[in-house]
């Protein structure tokens, strides 16, 4: 049976009337999250499924998140439902004329409160990419680059050995995969969107940033 | 929180797409790459990198061009600058530029003639949407060059273009020398007659930046502009270094608007109406009704007797309901005392090179009032440079307030002048004005010829590299005596491990053994000396031998090298570094 969760302190009381409408979201697990329009503009999903279906009072099922998920994204849309929207700009774009044309530009800028809310997703527990996923299912592209920045600040310059380590990835075994006798080189195109374990890899080379 | 079976190996293919648009191409062609099967052929499919060159080894340089498909690469920076030197002639030696089919983005820096000539022949154009080329000096380049650029950028469908050029020079062969598609323009300078030439033909244009800017014509004329509105959708114009009154600046401003940001680094006359707020707060009201962010620093150009000087008087004029309640622009006024000149500028300051006055130095009055928190205010300084004799204040304000953050956190770039007098600015004083652990790029400048012998001297250079933890560029240049060499010995101990690039000033051959020899994490190192010219051949006969596919660079009264892998001669195995 569904059980009604608070949002968080900010969707509840004088907020409702200050936002407009409130929506109900339900995660895989049954529990219903009760959002402001604030935190709906931020994902485009809910967005989406708010504006096709005159949902009225029935929760917006989201079956690819579960609430121990969904629950703090809640509280991070909140947290950021009064942030200036950025400019739309082309991704290339970097034309700060400030910057220092000999500085490669950084690409690890997570603001404090970001930091400390990411810390609770955990690579050993498996929730930091529960959260990416759920980011990328909701639309919530601040997250989602919240999250991705975390994994790639974790694997910036590191070996690969170091990698494999830090986030528990078997290397393939002899005579398999990378370390196949007649492995081919890459094949472009035939990208797995799941691991396959029987699928063909490069041929075997060493690791630069191992030695 | 209940733990799942997702892992970094499990994540969608377009996830982990995502996850490299924040990773540098070195680890993921040289690391993540060999991290297991599935990674590799994610990798190997992967056709959206973004080439940076800038600061990379020596090693990793080789490793990526012996793997990269041109054909995946949508955006690419070369430079030729001290760290990396000859950077660009050594990738044209192994790619020719038509490979690089589906260039997006191209930034050159400090790039040669006659590799700029054989880009710019062989360049595709059919994707490029932006384009910044950094020339040391464009007056040099011959006409070919400027004609063959000037051609291919009006044949373009660029969006972006970043050049340090004027637009004279531009304006070579083509009538007008800008595509319609252009959003963002940045020249070195342009007169007003060709201000409104851009403003009339680049219909696109939505941000300009001009690091100079000169009003008037080579004849010394001003352009007499109609009365005409510009079909512009300029909303952002920047001029920087620029010497204007504010007769002109109406002028010129009128043209645009639709103007939403405005940012001036000007040099004006103290008496001209440029620093009088009730003048701006007219002309913004009247003519720029859509200007949310007004950023300025203006400097006087010539030195004023402080008896003859109100201070108080210049930010009385920012002090209106427009200024204060409307807009929220708080201003600061300093008047130097050392130099004599008045500084007038907007809070948070927007100028990027900022040089620090103690109050000792400076009578400062300002619209912000304390009651406003200044923490919130991030002033948008990227270097600065303190002399550490001079800046020691017993009873500065800063000194005794502590700051929940320091007042310059964005400050990358820091240079300090050490003169060897005792005392020294106190750390605590530093920590205050910058957040140390942000600096990547650190200069000093020893100016004394006893450091070896001054213990005092050695430990504060040494808690100054301690907390300076994130630099990964050093300069140390100092007085060579007969104890440099032991001098020498000393700094290589206290150089951390994180400093990749190091220009440092020396006196012999001795001392550039002994520096590479201690210190072998380095990627690049500069040595400086009025004699280098000497002994370039034997530097560079040592380096052959010591570090593997080396590129050195002759400089005046320097030597660059790029260094490449370290060779281990005892065990005959070369190694990485």
């Amino acid at each position: 049976m569904a059980t009604t969760a608070e949002a968080s302190n900010t969707t509840t009381g004088n907020t409702e009337t200050a936002t407009g409408k409130m929506i109900k979201i339900q995660s895989n697990d049954g529990q219903i999250f009760e959002v402001d329009q604030g935190v709906v503009e931020q994902s485009s999903t809910i967005k989406t499924l708010s504006d096709l279906m005159d949902v009225g009072d029935v929760p917006i099922p989201l079956p690819n998140v579960k609430a121990s998920i969904l629950g703090p994204i809640v509280d991070f849309c909140n947290h950021h439902k009064n942030d200036q929207k950025p400019e739309p700009i082309d991704e290339d774009d970097d034309d700060d004329p400030n910057k220092d044309i000999y500085e490669p530009k950084r690409s690890d800028d997570i603001c404090e409160w970001d930091l400390n809310f990411i810390k609770q997703f955990t690579v050993p527990e498996g929730t930091l990419f529960d959260i990416i996923m759920a980011a990328n299912y909701l639309g919530i592209k601040t997250l989602l680059a919240v999250g991705c920045k975390t994994i790639a600040n974790m694997v910036r310059g590191k070996s690969s050995t170091e990698v494999r380590e830090m986030f528990n990835i078997s290397y393939d075994p002899p005579g398999e995969g990378i370390n196949a006798p007649n492995a081919i080189e890459g094949q472009a195109g035939t990208v797995p969107t799941t691991q396959d374990a029987n699928a063909t890899g490069p041929s075997p080379q060493p690791d630069p940033m191992n030695q | 929180m209940s733990s799942s079976s997702s892992s970094l190996d499990t994540l969608p293919v377009e996830l982990i797409y995502y996850i490299f648009k924040y990773l540098d191409i070195s680890t993921i062609l040289l690391s993540f790459r060999y991290v297991c099967k599935r990674f590799q052929i994610i990798v190997n499919s992967y056709d959206y990198y973004k080439l940076d060159m800038r600061l990379i080894s020596k090693i990793n340089f080789d490793h990526i061009c012996s793997r990269l498909c041109p054909e995946k690469i949508r955006s690419l920076i070369l430079t030729n600058s001290l760290s990396t030197p000859y950077q660009i002639r050594t990738f044209l030696s192994r790619f020719s530029f038509d490979q690089f089919s589906y260039l997006r983005s191209l930034d050159l820096i400090k790039i040669e003639e006659n590799n700029l000539l054989e880009i710019l022949t062989n360049i595709s154009l059919h994707s490029l949407k932006s384009l910044s080329i950094h020339c040391s000096a464009w007056e040099t380049y011959n006409y070919t060059i400027r004609v063959l650029l000037s051609s291919i950028i009006v044949k373009s469908k660029l969006e972006k273009l970043h050049l340090n050029i004027s637009y004279r020079d531009l304006d070579m062969i083509s009538w007008p020398p800008l595509p319609t598609t252009l959003k963002y323009l940045c020249l070195e300078h342009c007169t007003f007659q060709e201000y409104c030439m851009i403003l009339r033909h680049t219909t696109n244009l939505h941000k300009l930046t001009l690091t100079k800017c000169l009003m008037h014509n080579i004849d010394g004329s001003i352009y007499q502009s109609s009365d005409e509105i510009y079909p512009s959708k300029l909303t952002s114009l920047t001029l920087g270094a620029c010497f204007m009154h504010m007769k002109e600046l109406e002028i010129f401003l009128s043209c645009t608007p639709k103007l939403s940001h405005i940012k001036l680094i000007i040099w004006t006359e103290s008496d001209d109406s440029v620093m009088d707020g009730k003048k701006w707060e007219d002309f913004i009201s009247k003519k720029l009704p859509l200007l949310t962010k007004f950023e300025f620093f203006f400097d006087n150009s010539i030195h004023i007797n402080r008896n003859s000087l109100n201070i108080q008087s210049y930010i009385q004029s920012f002090q209106t309901p427009f200024w204060l309640e409307k807009h929220h622009w708080y201003v600061t006024c300093d008047y130097i005392t050392i130099s004599s000149i008045i500084r007038l500028y907007s809070l948070p300051i927007c100028h990027s090179s900022f040089i620090y006055y103690t109050n000792s130095n400076k009578i400062s009055y300002s619209t912000l009032t304390p009651t406003i928190n200044s923490n919130e205010l991030i002033h948008q300084v990227y270097e600065m440079t303190l002399n550490l004799n001079e800046t020691i204040e017993t009873n500065d304000e800063i000194q005794n307030k502590q700051f929940e953050y320091p007042m310059f956190r964005k400050v990358t770039c820091l240079s300090l002048n050490v003169d060897g007098r005792y005392p020294y600015t106190s750390s605590r004083f530093l920590r205050a004005i910058i957040d140390l652990s942000s600096i990547v790029r650190l200069t000093i400048h020893l100016l004394t010829c006893d450091f070896s012998q001054n213990s005092t001297l050695r430990d504060y250079i040494s808690a100054i590299l301690k907390d300076t933890s994130n630099i990964h560029t050093l300069q140390i240049t100092y007085m060579h005596t007969e104890q440099s060499f032991s001098s020498t010995q000393h700094l290589c101990s206290l150089i951390p491990q994180s400093v990749e690039h190091l220009k440092i000033s020396i006196k012999n051959l001795e001392e550039i053994k002994t520096i590479l020899k201690q210190l072998h994490q380095l990627l690049s190192v500069t040595f400086y000396s009025v004699n280098i010219s000497n002994f370039y051949e034997d530097i560079e006969k040592w380096i052959n031998l010591k570090r593997q596919n080396s590129i050195c660079r002759h400089g005046l009264c320097s030597i660059q090298i790029w260094l490449g892998q370290l060779i281990h001669h005892n065990n005959k195995k070369s190694l990485t570094t």
